[in-house]
């Protein structure tokens, strides 16, 4: 392959920002351009120079992957939109649409267009679910390359909360950022999710099936994906209006025991941001913990076992009364740290509680 | 040595490539080559995102300097005080391990 081939599957391959885009391809070409030229030194035709230089430097994909995961949360990269349709218009309204009738075992693989898959908790009181989805046209066969849109819902069965953290995972652009919590405070009676697209008619038998949680729970509900809704934008119109008055608040440090810092982790240089997704009960007591985007090495395990310990003052509605929520929560690792102490943040004030639905991003 | 065994190490080795002075990238991979005499393989691009890695965790530093002999753009990378001070404890712990390895190999210890 001569270089400028290579540049240019590279270039393809590397959904990044402009700026930083141009600085890996400068940098890539400079090296390409040096290897083959001390190649035609020691006698090598300018064809097999070229060759030389671009199998040793390995296959585009797996660099472009390598860089994205680096490189990625640098740039501002508009697959939030794209992303953000595909959880809301196809996994929302397909994951709600199957909770209105929930029964433990019943809340089967959901097929959607992004790959949804929902399990249950043995008492099906706790529902999670992940959603993978890509942001960009993949190539063909090609899963490296293929820039994975990871998205996490935790669900409340039978009680009022539903959250959808959806989260890009390390190679893809951003993934601090876009973090968004979507409540919905009280689901009787139900109502249209403001995020269905159009084409939802309201008397779809789909809907028209839903029950309350806590009834015929030995019920074999139907539970068939909803129709594919079109993943086209479109604007939330009318956002129901919040009915929570305070989040959750964090509250002492007693919990928050020190840790080993796990040695594999500690010999793999393991470093970085743990998202998690914790379950605050009306107790301030963490129910469930989920790992909304892991960091490998044995520090996932760490941190949700620090997420456990954590203790909240609980959120209150708008009566003041105290009601469970769902909290973004990061805990950063740094390396060379010996044990963990105080384990996190939350993400930041928005993004940690947020029962509004979020405004569609500009791309 | 294996590439896999050599990925976890790789940060290890860019810092201790640019220990002396600051290099741009085709550089640090002559540097380790040379000083590993050929036995460190790895895909080359693979140094690029580590670099970038070590940039973005403050260990080193990086600038656009204009090659001499072909008046390219190059990104040249130098240590930061950060990535001094964690070039050394990493050697230390390394030196450690290694040694305790030996011990248990029945290598030199």
């Amino acid at each position: 392959m001569s270089i400028s081939t290579y540049l240019n599957e590279l270039r393809a391959a590397l959904r990044l920002g402009p700026l930083i885009r141009r600085r890996i391809m400068n940098e890539v070409e400079d090296h390409l351009r040096e290897a083959a030229a001390r190649e035609r030194r020691a006698g090598a035709t300018p064809e097999d120079a070229e060759e030389r230089a671009v199998e040793r430097f390995g296959a585009a994909t797996e660099i472009a992957a390598a860089f994205l995961e680096v490189d990625g949360a640098r740039a501002t990269v508009g697959g939030f939109t794209v992303l953000w349709l595909s959880v809301s218009a196809a996994s929302v309204v397909a994951l709600l649409t199957s909770l209105y009738a929930p029964t433990a075992g019943s809340l089967a693989t959901a097929p959607a267009p992004t790959g949804l898959v929902v399990e249950t908790s043995p008492g099906g009181q706790f529902a999670q679910m992940r959603v993978e989805a890509q942001a960009d046209d993949p190539e063909e066969g090609d899963d490296e390359a293929a820039p994975l849109v990871r998205a996490t819902a935790s669900v409340t069965v039978g009680r009022s909360s539903v959250a959808i953290r959806h989260a890009r995972p390390q190679r893809h652009p951003a993934i601090a950022e876009p973090t968004t919590l979507v409540a919905l405070s009280r689901l009787e009676p139900p109502r249209p999710d403001p995020l269905t697209p159009e084409r939802e008619d309201p008397s779809d038998p789909m809907l028209a099936s839903r029950a309350p949680a806590d009834s015929d729970s030995d019920q074999d509900a139907p539970l068939l994906p909803p129709p594919a809704p079109p993943l086209v934008a479109r604007q939330p119109s009318a956002p129901p209006p919040p009915s929570l008055a305070a989040p959750p608040q964090p509250v002492g440090r007693s919990s928050h025991a020190e840790v080993k810092y796990p040695p594999e982790a500690r010999w793999a240089e393991a470093e970085g941001d743990v998202y998690l997704i914790l379950h605050v009960d009306a107790d301030g007591r963490v129910q469930n913990v989920t790992v909304a985007k892991r960091l490998g090495h044995g520090l996932d395990q760490v941190a949700q076992d620090l997420g456990y310990r954590l203790r909240f003052k609980p959120a209150r509605d708008a009566r003041g009364r105290s009601v469970e929520a769902f909290v973004n929560w990061k805990i950063h690792f740094t390396r060379g740290q010996k044990n963990v102490g105080l384990p996190g943040l939350p993400f930041r004030d928005q993004d940690m509680w947020s029962p509004i639905f979020p405004r569609r991003r500009e791309i | 040595m294996h590439a896999e065994t050599l990925k976890g190490h790789l940060d290890l080795l860019l810092l201790a490539a640019v220990e002396a002075a600051g290099l741009h990238g085709y550089a640090i991979i002559e540097q380790l080559n040379r000083r590993s005499q050929g036995k460190l393989d790895l895909a080359e691009g693979t140094v690029y995102p580590a670099l970038h890695r070590l940039e973005r965790g403050g260990l080193l530093r990086s600038s656009w300097a204009i090659a001499p002999d072909n008046g390219r753009k190059r990104r040249v990378y130098e240590l930061t005080t950060r990535g001094r001070t964690a070039l050394r404890t990493q050697q230390e712990e390394w030196r450690a391990f290694a040694q305790a390895m030996n011990a248990v190999l029945g290598g030199v210890s």
